[in-house]
């Protein structure tokens, strides 16, 4: 759920201010009121804020300042080396804000507000969500959306009997609830109108609605904590295909102009596999757990294969323009160009990640002690 | 930093980044062996109420606990003299074992094998005769026990665990005339419960029978016959008719119980699981008439 912008001296405001730290001037950047890194934590913020006081949000104050104050401090470092400037770390709050949100340690009581349970978890999630930011690298970018590597690698490595995310059924339609959909479309405008995603949103959310009505329709059911018995027809589309978290996930984590493709094609396409590597991971998934990690999971593959994605995306507007595209080296046969590949670190670390993610998800649906953590049916409560 | 170290951590990154990927995919549950996990590890239930039995077909593996309840291990039966009785065995995942004692005259000495401090020394003339009582040991595996006694005695020899049971049909449930009267799905209420309740009208009285069963575990709750319509609350169930149907000793399983004589479950609405020592209701389930 983080949307980076490059940190182009428009988007980032006056330079020009410095401080000055044992008599060594140190630049000062400080971000602008229209930066949507600063928009999309204004709008993750208050709809943390209805969750702790009109939603029933498991979350804790402790626990939102641990993700806000590690990401900000791990971005100002890493900035502060690389750059010799301190940069407001607008991206790595909005990382904090977004893992805050989302993560969740078993045990936490709604209401518990200076509860400090699972600290560590948290601090655990904000590391690796900023790890891959700077080590997992394309051409000078990210490949991953921060939070979402993060939480989704997060969920999977410690599992379902410690943590969670927040649950996909909010409360019952409301007056909370409608506040916070206001809260998520108004922001979502806000927001995606500026960094031009408005048609990814709106492509991934038609191909992925149509899918899940599928799966209800066919009978799918899953179960969750806070549900008595299955989640099936009507309810289970709604659930999913509606729930806060999905529209979360993709009006402020699909969309971030750093990790999706450029082009408007290439985005397109980006939004349609993942909707429907979204959809195929949920298929199998008999639990709520389980399709809130197969959403996460589904973009860890479409961030890498991104440029994939954007030959492609080339390939088709040459052939519908009628331009032949410039013919390249020769293709080199696909074991040699997997032999060259093995041998870079990067591109490994990004196929252990996207495919591990994604078959670690699958294998969720195998879990049968899942189903039981979601029916409450074990005698320490877990969610 | 050298070409060649930066070199030697990226792979060490990658490799600790593989060693994640299989850490989360808990094949071989490694991750749950590593971090530990909110269910214990999966395990057969027992089949009967007396330990021992084999049955045709054993039950699946399950990951879901019962409370602790007894189950009866074997049982001596015997007049006077020194008797090293039969060695039997408990079980390794039992917490504890107890004999159940009652003779009529004299002294009891009993005193599990190995062990200097006895089980039970009992005088048996106090309680006017019918002296009883409950002597417990830890020691799982084999045991045998070696009694000193003047007069009759029995002994019945119990372990506590806390597997699920897994109960075929009662035959008083399958017997020609038997039907069913009403069941119900379990909800929860102030704790979870999941599975459902079938009752039976026998010709000797009804009979309880809980299916995929698993409530919150607790030592002493109830099974009560509730006049309330769906009961929400505790209040719901306290303000309304209700009468005692079964002590649910286990807490998870399929289940055979027998209600008590004279009770009627007809003009009753609803089950609810009772905790009297919380004061609270676990969980109901409303009776609807076979369809």
């Amino acid at each position: 759920m983080t949307t980076t912008v490059p940190a182009s001296p428009p988007a980032m405001g006056d330079s020009r201010r410095q401080v000055v730290v044992r008599g060594r001037p140190i630049p000062v950047v400080l971000p602008k009121l229209s930066d949507p890194r600063l928009k999309l934590s204004a709008t993750i913020f208050t709809l943390t804020l209805l969750g702790l006081t009109v939603l029933t949000f498991q979350l804790s104050i402790p626990q939102i300042v641990v993700c806000i104050l590690l990401s900000a401090l791990i971005e100002a470092v890493v900035t502060y080396r690389r750059e010799h400037v301190l940069v407001w770390p607008a991206s790595a709050i909005q990382t904090g804000v977004s893992v805050a949100f989302i993560f969740r340690v078993g045990g936490t009581a709604h209401g518990d507000y200076w509860s400090i349970r699972g600290l560590h978890l948290f601090a655990f999630v904000i590391v690796l969500s900023l790890l891959p930011k700077y080590l997992v690298r394309r051409n000078g970018r990210h490949i991953f959306n921060p939070s979402n590597i993060g939480l989704a690698w997060a969920l999977l490595l410690i599992g379902p009997s410690y943590v969670f995310s927040e649950h996909l059924w909010w409360a019952p339609l409301g007056a909370p609830i409608l506040v916070s959909m206001v809260v998520i479309f108004g922001g979502a405008f806000w927001v995606l109108r500026q960094v031009k995603m408005i048609p990814l949103a709106v492509t991934f959310l038609a191909t992925f609605l149509l899918l899940i009505a599928g799966f209800a329709i066919a009978g799918r059911s899953y179960v969750a904590t806070w549900h008595d018995g299955p989640v099936a027809g009507s309810f289970y589309w709604l659930t999913i295909a509606l729930s806060p978290e999905l529209l979360i996930f993709v009006f402020f984590m699909i969309t971030d102009p750093q990790t999706a493709p450029k082009s408007k094609l290439g985005r397109k396409i980006y939004a349609v596999a993942t909707a429907v590597v979204a959809a195929a991971l949920i298929l199998p998934q008999p639990t709520e757990f389980g399709i809130k990690v197969a959403i996460l999971s589904s973009l860890l593959l479409t961030c890498a294969i991104v440029p994939a994605i954007e030959r492609l995306a080339t390939r088709i507007e040459a052939r519908r323009a009628g331009v032949a595209v410039a013919p390249g080296p020769a293709p080199q046969p696909m074991l040699r160009r997997l032999a060259v590949g093995a041998r870079n670190p990067v591109l490994v670390a990004v196929a252990i990640i996207a495919v591990g993610g994604v078959v670690n998800t699958a294998l969720l649906a195998l879990d049968d002690n899942i189903v039981l953590i979601e029916r409450e049916l074990t005698e320490r409560p877990v969610q | 930093m050298t070409t060649r170290s930066r070199h030697l951590l990226s792979w060490s990154a990658v490799a600790l980044l593989a060693v994640g990927a299989v850490l989360a995919s808990n094949v071989f549950l490694i991750r749950d062996r590593l971090l530990g996990s909110a269910l214990p590890a999966a395990i057969e239930p027992v089949t009967s109420r007396v330990a021992g039995s084999s049955p045709q077909e054993p039950p699946a593996e399950t990951s879901l606990r019962s409370a602790p309840w007894w189950q009866t291990v074997t049982t001596f039966e015997g007049t006077g003299s020194a008797t090293t009785l039969d060695a039997f065995a408990i079980r390794r995942d039992a917490s504890d074992w107890r004999v159940t004692w009652s003779c009529t005259s004299d002294d009891l000495v009993v005193r599990a094998e190995g062990r200097s401090r006895p089980l039970v020394d009992a005088d048996c003339q106090m309680g006017g005769g019918n002296g009883e009582g409950v002597g417990f040991d830890t020691q799982t595996g084999t045991n045998s026990l070696d009694v000193v006694a003047d007069g009759p005695w029995r002994l019945e020899v119990a372990q506590r665990i806390d597997l699920p049971l897994v109960e075929p049909l009662a035959d008083s449930m399958v017997a020609p005339g038997t039907s069913e009267l009403a069941s119900g799905t379990f909800y929860k209420v102030d704790r979870v419960a999941a599975g459902n309740i079938t009752i039976y009208e026998a010709a000797d009285g009804y009979a309880v029978r809980l299916d995929d069963f698993w409530v919150t575990p607790q030592g002493s709750l109830q099974l009560r016959l509730s006049a309330a319509k769906s009961p929400k609350s505790s209040d719901d169930y306290s303000s309304s008719r209700s009468q005692l149907l079964a002590s649910l000793d286990v807490t998870a399983g399929r289940l055979n119980y027998e209600a008590p004589t004279g009770v009627d479950p007809t003009g009753f609405a609803s089950v609810v699981i009772w905790s009297p020592s919380d004061n609270s209701v676990y969980a109901a389930a409303d009776l609807e008439p076979p369809t």
